[in-house]
């Protein structure tokens, strides 16, 4: 008797807060981040998660919400990073100024391409955001003059922030960067989080489990698949921005296919049918390359390795997994399966 | 239910492993750490094993003899991967987790120049292997050195000796980035400044990693060269040539590769190796013919049961260059061995080098020589070795190196 009361207290509790605790405990040690791992290279892996988080969280926009796999999300990064680049380089060292042009180019772009990618569905979907993504590379690739081809672009500053005259903010220093980047990524996917549970947001998700049958209630399905693909798009953009300022150093290769993989990766790791499961992705995809990497060169075995273990056994990818876990447990054990969302 | 206690299972099996990765950075007290850049995977991973070996020889034989200052060398080789972000990236964790006292690499010239930012920020000495005339001027800074030969050197020793054999007609090939631009831009602008008379119908730039070059090689043949200078690397080096010899390239003119006497693209071509052209390598074990090659050879074979190639040779110097910095500066402080830097000489397998002041660049000779079968080795080398000193391959004055005093 008194496991099934235990049993009840918890379900109690995951019912209530099981996100808002989540969420809390996530933040509070996102701000304590720099303070508990006391290392310099360890505030600036935190901060390419937090980067990595944004721009996964931006593909489950497509993938996870509206079921449209695509497998050339990497433009995003690489636009909103070139963009980032050339303006604070050639035209005027501002941080906001930079990151409004990358995300700005890459909503154009998303646009551009999801006028085109959006009438199809499936595999045409998936193979036609890889050739506009690869198209993208080759321009980035061959533009010499502007780009600097393979050679990439160096020196992207990292201005400093404030109100001119007033205030300003060095974002120099690792911790610094690091709370910056953290502000700006918590806002986005707010933003986005609020998207996602919006009406606009449950069309997503109707779509991705029956088009025909939201066309039958008379919504525009190519509409609001154009809509989520800007989105997805635009925020991809502000995470290459970010990338590129971080980085201080970009290069086509951000651009190239395997990077879109990459993307997926994380997305499917920490599971696409959750909130966060994709930011969950991008942390454990840059910390087990980190670990791995400090004694074997071979780290996408081990990451190779874990995905096929994850596909076999934890489909719903392990944040996905664990929110499962805790929504069967909160439902009395009941095998329920309307946890999605 | 029982689904929910194999996923649990799994899940936990899975979290172990992850946690079991948990760092394991050995702390002795007493070490100086060097982080090495080395192309372990990707295009250039035919010479990244190499590198790996000459680094740990080098580290072998300063702690057999005791240490520097008292200190033991220990080297920390990382993956570079050939690309430019892991690069930057694996710099980072070298220098701001691992403290090294210097980092090594990488061998890609934009790589290289993206890592030598990070190390010129992160106050770091960094020797890149990568061999773009760049880091020697443009990119150049207190922090950044080379003890291989730079591509201007090698290049220009190359020009030096196609003048010679006065070869008008020329035909380039190298790959579009940074160190591939360098080579060309060296060898050619060196050529025609002896030689004004020298003609280039077509220069061909591939992209890196390119698999197919017979387009580049139809348009080579139709532009009739007397000869071509190719300046491809690694792989693609190897993919290149045996492309060229099926198109009959090596019977119809006389080739110049760079890099093509690098022992591992010889041993890689074998049979396929374009026999009586002309190569270039930053070292070589069969010359010079001294008691110094001859023991670095004898124990790098003994250590490995191989021959050590040009990056081997390149990367046991920089280890003993940077010991010899330690020991000028008499203490063990990253900027006080930079102070000591210049000037510094090391008696290498390949002969003196001497780190030159204004432009960070190691002043040595340069080799080049034509592609044989020897009876001594199951492989091909190069014979008929000429030496170009490194006064005509190097930076004419001291003045280009300025840059080098930020």
């Amino acid at each position: 008797m008194e496991s099934t009361s235990g049993k009840k207290l918890l379900s109690r509790l995951m019912e209530r807060i099981p996100n808002r605790f989540g969420v809390t405990v996530l933040l509070a040690l996102a701000v304590l981040a720099p303070f508990l791992v006391q290392n310099d290279y360890y505030i600036q892996l935190c901060t390419e998660i937090l980067i990595a988080s944004l721009l996964a969280i931006s593909l489950n926009f497509l993938i996870g919400f509206t079921g449209l796999v695509s497998l050339g999300h990497a433009v995003y990064l690489g636009v909103g990073a070139y963009a980032f680049a050339l303006l604070t380089k050639n035209v005027y060292p501002s941080m906001w100024a930079g990151l409004i042009a990358a995300g700005a180019s890459c909503a154009l772009l998303a646009w551009f391409m999801g006028v085109f990618c959006v009438r199809l569905a499936g595999l045409y979907f998936a193979m036609l955001t890889l050739a506009f993504s690869q198209v993208v590379y080759t321009v980035a690739y061959y533009w010499r003059d502007v780009t600097g081809g393979d050679d990439g672009m160096l020196g992207i500053p990292k201005p400093e922030i404030g109100i001119p005259g007033a205030f300003s903010i060095s974002l120099e220093s690792f911790t610094n960067f690091y709370y910056f980047v953290l502000i700006i990524v918590t806002a986005l996917i707010f933003l986005a989080w609020k998207i996602a549970n919006s009406p606009f947001g449950r069309v997503l998700q109707a779509i991705r489990e029956n088009p025909e049958r939201v066309e039958f209630i008379g919504l525009p399905v190519h509409r609001y698949k154009l809509y989520a693909f800007i989105i997805a798009g635009t925020l991809g953009g502000f995470a290459g921005g970010l990338y590129s300022t971080f980085q201080g150093y970009i290069s086509p290769d951000l651009l190239y296919w395997t990077q879109s993989g990459e993307i997926v990766l994380m997305t499917i790791l920490g599971g696409m049918y959750s909130f966060l499961g994709p930011a969950f992705g991008a942390g454990m995809l840059l910390f087990i390359r980190d670990t791995v990497l400090n004694f074997m060169e071979y780290w996408r075995i081990v990451v190779g390795g874990i995905l096929v273990l994850l596909v076999l056994f934890l489909p719903g990818g392990i944040l996905g997994f664990f929110e499962e876990w805790a929504s069967r447990l909160s439902i009395g054990g009941n095998d329920g399966d309307d946890t999605r969302s | 239910m029982s689904g929910l206690g194999k996923k649990m299972f799994v899940a936990a099996v899975m979290s172990l492993a992850i946690a079991s990765y948990g760092a394991s950075t050995s702390f002795a007290a007493k070490t100086i750490k060097i982080g090495v850049l080395s192309p372990l995977t990707g295009l250039y991973s035919i010479v990244g094993k190499r590198t790996s070996q000459g680094i740990n020889m080098a580290v072998k034989e300063i702690n057999d003899a005791g240490g520097v200052l008292g200190h033991k060398f220990e080297a920390l080789i990382r993956d570079s991967e050939t690309n430019p972000a892991s690069s930057v990236r694996t710099a980072r964790r070298l220098i701001l987790r691992d403290k090294v006292f210097a980092l090594l690499g990488p061998l890609h010239g934009g790589a290289a120049i993206a890592v030598l930012q990070e190390s010129k920020k992160l106050k770091t000495m960094n020797f890149p292997w990568a061999a773009t005339e760049e880091i020697n001027t443009k990119f150049c800074s207190r922090y950044t050195w080379r003890v291989g030969s730079s591509a201007q050197q090698t290049s220009r020793a190359g020009a030096v000796i196609a003048h010679r054999l006065g070869l008008k007609k020329w035909a380039t090939i190298s790959s579009d980035f940074s160190y591939g631009r360098s080579v060309v831009r060296q060898f050619w602008n060196y050529l025609k400044e002896r030689d004004p008379g020298a003609k280039r119908p077509y220069a061909a730039w591939p992209k890196l990693g390119e698999n197919d070059y017979s387009a580049y090689i139809n348009k080579m043949q139709k532009a009739k060269p007397d000869a071509i200078f190719v300046g491809l690397f690694g792989a693609d080096l190897i993919k290149f040539m045996k492309q060229a010899r099926s198109f009959g390239m090596y019977e119809k003119v006389k080739i110049f590769t760079d890099f093509g006497g690098n022992h591992v693209v010889l041993k890689a071509l074998g049979d396929q190796a374009p026999f009586g052209h002309w190569a270039s390598s930053r070292y070589l074990h069969n010359y010079p013919v001294s008691a110094g090659n001859k023991r670095f050879v004898d124990n790098f074979r003994k250590a490995y049961n191989v021959y050590p190639d040009m990056t081997a040779g390149e990367a046991y110097s920089t280890v003993h260059v940077i010991a010899e910095s330690i020991r000028r500066a008499g203490a063990v402080d990253k900027e006080k061995a930079i102070d000591a830097m210049g000037g510094v000489a090391f008696n290498s397998p390949e002969g003196w080098i001497i780190m030159r002041p204004s432009d960070h660049q190691g002043w040595q000779s340069s080799f080049w020589g034509v592609i044989s079968k020897s009876k001594k080795y199951p492989f091909p080398i190069l014979s008929n070795i000429q030496v170009i000193s490194p006064v005509e391959g190097s930076h004419p004055d001291e003045s280009t190196g300025q840059g080098c005093r930020k």
